[in-house]
């Protein structure tokens, strides 16, 4: 079987070349990580806190059917240490009582406002200020899904910046300062990433993480695995690499000069982050300016994780058909020396890797059922290649504990680290296969040119308890919803 | 079988890494822990013992002797020099004390004895230079470290040191000698920052340092900046401008005046602001011309400068800005008109000859974020026969430039008397627009409500307007 010894070949090398580019990845995130931990207590936080040149960021939160934690969420941005922001809510549509709920806890009145836009949205309907908070502005605007809410952001900001922060979200109280620090030293930073969390299983108080904690449902600590992996150990490496292709969406910072320039988000893809991100690149290299991209780790992003199969997988399929959108309509960026790393290193990688990955998977899977069937798998070679990826995807997994550990030291109880390094040996089966299924049919649904962002289950952040005054809630993290990007 | 045994090989290195990633992390997590015990132990010690030896001599040779106990005591003397610092300044000078004095403005109520004294003691107790040479030892971002703690004692005598280490081959370094010159903060330690402005090659530290170092250096003698504002040009003159616009002394009008002519449009913008920022009579000449620069940044400044500036002189230039091409400055001009104290009658006279319908809908919509709306719609019941006309005017206004969903919104007052004064000026004034809105305002409304009623009484009133 000639054949099969050519795929069997094929699949090691490839197996092989992505061993090599995850050491690489895991060394470049160690050493920054490291360099990070020593950067940041240089500096003057406090003061930066306060500093009246500090660039002035919009927090644009769009938000469609959020009426169970919007409120908990714009108070938490709020409530934000950072000299000069202001935060937009933009209501895309709502169909629950997502306005109504903010009209009354912020006690909005209508504004006269003749909306610009710089770049085109659906029809907006109003803009509500607060007389209580001056930071916050609410725009209420027909549905046009969330890149379109963005935009409507994008028109209605005057900032230097802007953050897009999702609504089911909540950021650490110094997460925009921390966030925004690359921005302090280097105003050609174009993007800058923060890391984001499960926050399930975490307490929070006031709008604000009081106890980190681990989730106790198996799906959500195998997802809080993956997520250490991919913002610690992939965006981190990727970043030092100077090869970041994805600043995720729930918690990003942009340049918006540059963000209207290359035309806003695209409302044809769910990928818009990665999408603007990659722009942003191709725009700035065919004009040959310096600009850099970072990925700060310790500024964190709380969001809820889905806590069902049915939620995970909807979830991987959509960031799967992103991903291949925010590729496919890049493509020219692909091998040209233009584009440097970005072009020869990281595009390629996200293509054959990250999009193609399941499928060679799952080829690889198939030629395994095949040679046995046929007879001529050899047992020895593919019990040790087995062994040899299951030993790899945990020292993986381990490696990312480690660099939680080095860095930023969230999971205070030993018992966590140890349920974290139990289901580091568990995740390979039968996790990734499902996992993999799911982006299989995000690449179906890619091909087949599906839209749409499918439904999410909503259950909010608060709860509070009945003898709390409103200020000192215990907000509770949620047992269902829609988390954040990978890889 | 050659590729068998390496994979073997592999698993077996992957099975090592794996445990000594998993022992990295048991030791990390162990070590964390003993050295959190010694660190809180050693601060509850400093804590406890520091004062008396300010008082009376100096602290036990361990305390020197083990480099993590001297940096933290280094630390406490920077935090107690930066925090007598401030509370001299809030409270009147302390500076020239040097010794104990005056005010309990210190920690739990000892007395202010000043920073200079704390600088001192730190040049008894030998530590300024202790730092100095383990600047020297270090490397890469411990040194920017060391650097920057040197700063924070604020020692004059270190700002040659520093200097030198603005050449440093590590940028970190680099930028912490910046910052650190920054936090000594006198005229000496601007010259070297100065003289980076002046060479050749590039710079290569980062801008906003070096800016709020400059800013914190000649905050209290901007003149050091003057003979390096004529002599440099460009972006760098732009720079050092946006530092005098923060620091700008009635001193540097001349200079100031000068500069409202410079090529770079950057350093025209920051004069704009430098202007705004000086309680001088002489400024509104000068921002009105700048209120008409070719370049919209410049105007964006001027207009925002000339909100500094109260009085009719300045509400032409910026009624002019609201019909401005560029969408900035047209905001600014408005946010500059709202936030003016003039009497609205007047004002209104004035704009409405004046304006385009643009412009109002700037003015208007800048105005309605100040709540004036919701004011206007309760003066419309005023017993005052001016006040009531003055308001039915922008109330008209409103609606020629299409805000009457402003105007309707004014219905949701929770005064009925409020209600019924806007509910007539509706149906005396209201027009097709305004019946379309209240039409499809109904139909949103669910019947029998509140609203509803209000809205449908409206509605009558304005039908038998149309029949009288």
């Amino acid at each position: 079987m000639p054949w099969l010894l050519w795929v069997d070949r094929l699949l090691l090398f490839y197996y092989g070349v992505l061993c090599l580019v995850y050491l690489l990845l895991f060394i470049a995130a160690l050493l920054s990580s490291l360099r990070h931990q020593v950067w940041v207590r240089t500096l003057p936080l406090r003061r930066l806190a306060a500093s009246p040149l500090a660039p002035s960021v919009a927090v644009l939160v769009p938000a469609h059917n959020e009426a169970l934690g919007i409120v908990a969420s714009v108070q938490s941005l709020l409530a934000l240490d950072y000299p000069r922001f202001e935060v937009i809510v933009i209501n895309d549509g709502s169909n629950d009582d997502t306005l109504a709920r903010l009209k009354q806890a912020f006690g909005l009145v209508r504004l006269d406002f003749f909306y610009q836009p710089q770049i085109p949205t659906a029809p907006v309907r109003d803009v509500y200020v607060s007389p209580e908070h001056h930071r916050l502005l609410v725009c209420d605007k027909q549905q046009g899904g969330k890149s379109d809410a963005l935009n409507t952001g994008l028109n209605l900001c005057h900032s230097a910046y802007f953050c897009t922060v999702d609504a089911d979200a909540v950021l650490n109280r110094d997460g925009l300062l921390r966030v925004m620090l690359p921005v302090f030293n280097d105003r050609g930073v174009v993007a800058s990433g923060g890391v984001v969390r499960p926050a399930n299983g975490c307490r929070f108080r006031a709008g604000q993480v009081e106890e980190v904690r681990l989730p106790s449902h198996p799906l959500e600590i195998l997802q809080s695995i993956e997520y250490l992996r991919a913002f610690l150990w992939g965006r981190v490496g990727w970043s030092a690499l100077k090869g970041l292709m994805i600043i995720s969406g729930a918690f990003g910072v942009f340049r918006r000069e540059v963000a209207i320039e290359v035309g806003g988000f695209r409302t044809d893809t769910v990928g818009e982050d990665m999408d603007l991100l990659v722009r942003l690149h191709r725009r700035l290299r065919d004009r040959r300016e310096p600009y850099s991209v970072t990925f700060v780790p310790d500024p964190i992003c709380w969001t809820e994780i889905p806590s069902n199969l049915a939620g995970l997988a909807r979830q991987r399929r959509r960031w799967q058909r992103g991903l291949g959108e925010a590729l496919w309509y890049s493509r020219g960026m692909l091998l040209r020396p233009r584009y440097g790393r970005l072009g020869w290193l990281a595009f390629p990688y996200q293509l054959i890797y990250e999009f193609y990955g399941p499928l060679v998977e799952t080829v690889g899977l198939v030629a395994v059922v095949v040679s046995a069937f046929l007879g001529v798998l050899d047992r020895q070679y593919f019990l040790n290649l087995f062994l040899l990826a299951y030993l790899y995807g945990t020292f993986l997994s381990v490696a990312a504990v480690l660099l939680e550990e080095l860095g930023y030291h969230r999971y205070r109880r030993t018992r966590e680290l140890a349920i974290l390094f139990g289901f580091a040996l568990l995740e390979h089966f039968p996790y990734r296969q499902l996992v993999n299924l799911s982006r299989l049919l995000g690449i179906l649904d890619f091909v087949r040119r599906e839209h749409g962002w499918g439904k999410a289950r909503r259950r909010g952040f608060e709860e509070a308890k009945p003898n709390e005054t409103p200020a000192e809630a215990t907000v509770l993290a949620p047992r269902a919803k829609r988390p954040e990007k990978i890889l | 079988m050659d590729l068998l045994r390496l994979i073997l090989w592999v698993c077996w290195v992957l099975a090592t890494g794996i445990v000594v990633l998993v022992s990295t992390i048991a030791v990390q997590r162990g070590l964390r822990r003993r050295q959190q015990g010694r660190r809180e132990c050693w601060g509850a010690e400093l804590k406890e013992k520091l004062s008396g030896w300010i008082a009376r001599g100096s602290p036990p040779r361990e305390w020197f002797q083990h480099s993590h106990r001297r940096w933290m005591l280094l630390e406490a003397l920077a935090e107690r020099i930066e925090q007598e610092g401030r509370e001299c300044a809030r409270s009147g000078s302390c500076e020239m004390a040097g010794a104990e004095v005056v005010l309990p403005c210190g920690p739990e109520g000892e007395p202010c004895r000043g920073p200079a004294f704390f600088r001192e003691l730190a040049e008894r107790w030998n530590l300024v230079d202790h730092q100095a040479e383990l600047i020297a030892r270090r490397t890469g971002l411990q040194r920017a470290r060391a650097v920057l703690l040197l700063g924070r004692l604020r020692q004059p005598r270190t700002v040659p040191l520093l200097a030198r280490l603005l050449d440093d081959p590590s940028a970190d370094v680099r930028l912490a000698a910046v910052r650190a010159l920054g936090l000594i903060a006198t005229p000496g330690a601007a010259e070297p920052l100065l003289a980076l402005l002046h060479r050749r090659e590039g710079i290569c530290i980062s801008i906003p340092s070096l800016q709020r170092a400059l800013m914190s250096c000649c905050g209290n003698h901007p003149e050091v900046l003057l003979p390096h504002l004529s002599s440099l040009w460009g972006k760098r003159q732009a720079l050092l401008m946006r530092v005098v616009a923060e620091v700008a002394t009635p001193d540097l009008r001349p200079a100031l005046e000068r500069l409202a002519t410079a090529a770079e449009p950057q350093t025209r913008a920051e004069v704009a602001r430098a202007w705004g920022r000086l309680p001088s009579p002489e400024r509104v000449p000068l921002l009105l011309r700048l209120a008409s620069d070719p370049v919209w940044f410049v105007r964006v400044r001027a207009y925002r400068a000339l909100g500094e500036v109260e009085g009719w002189e300045t509400v032409n230039a910026l009624l002019q800005g609201l019909d401005s091409d560029h969408p900035d400055v047209r905001q600014a001009a408005a946010e500059t008109l709202a936030r003016q104290p003039l009497p609205l009658d007047e004002l209104i006279h004035v704009a409405r000859a004046r304006l385009t319908s643009q412009g109002w809908g700037v003015l208007l919509g800048e105005l309605g974020r100040t709540g004036l709306f919701w004011v206007l719609s309760q003066q419309l019941g005023s017993p005052s026969q001016p006040v009531r006309q003055l308001a039915e005017q922008w109330l008209r206004a409103a609606l020629q430039v299409g805000a009457h969903k402003t105007v309707l919104d004014t219905l949701a007052h929770p005064n009925p008397a409020v209600v019924e004064g806007v509910a007539d000026f509706l149906a005396r004034w209201g027009d097709e627009r305004v019946r379309a809105a209240l039409e499809e305002m109904i139909q949103q409304t669910p019947p029998g409500s509140r609203n509803h009623r209000k809205l449908l009484q409206v509605r009558e009133k304005m039908a038998l307007r149309a029949c009288s």
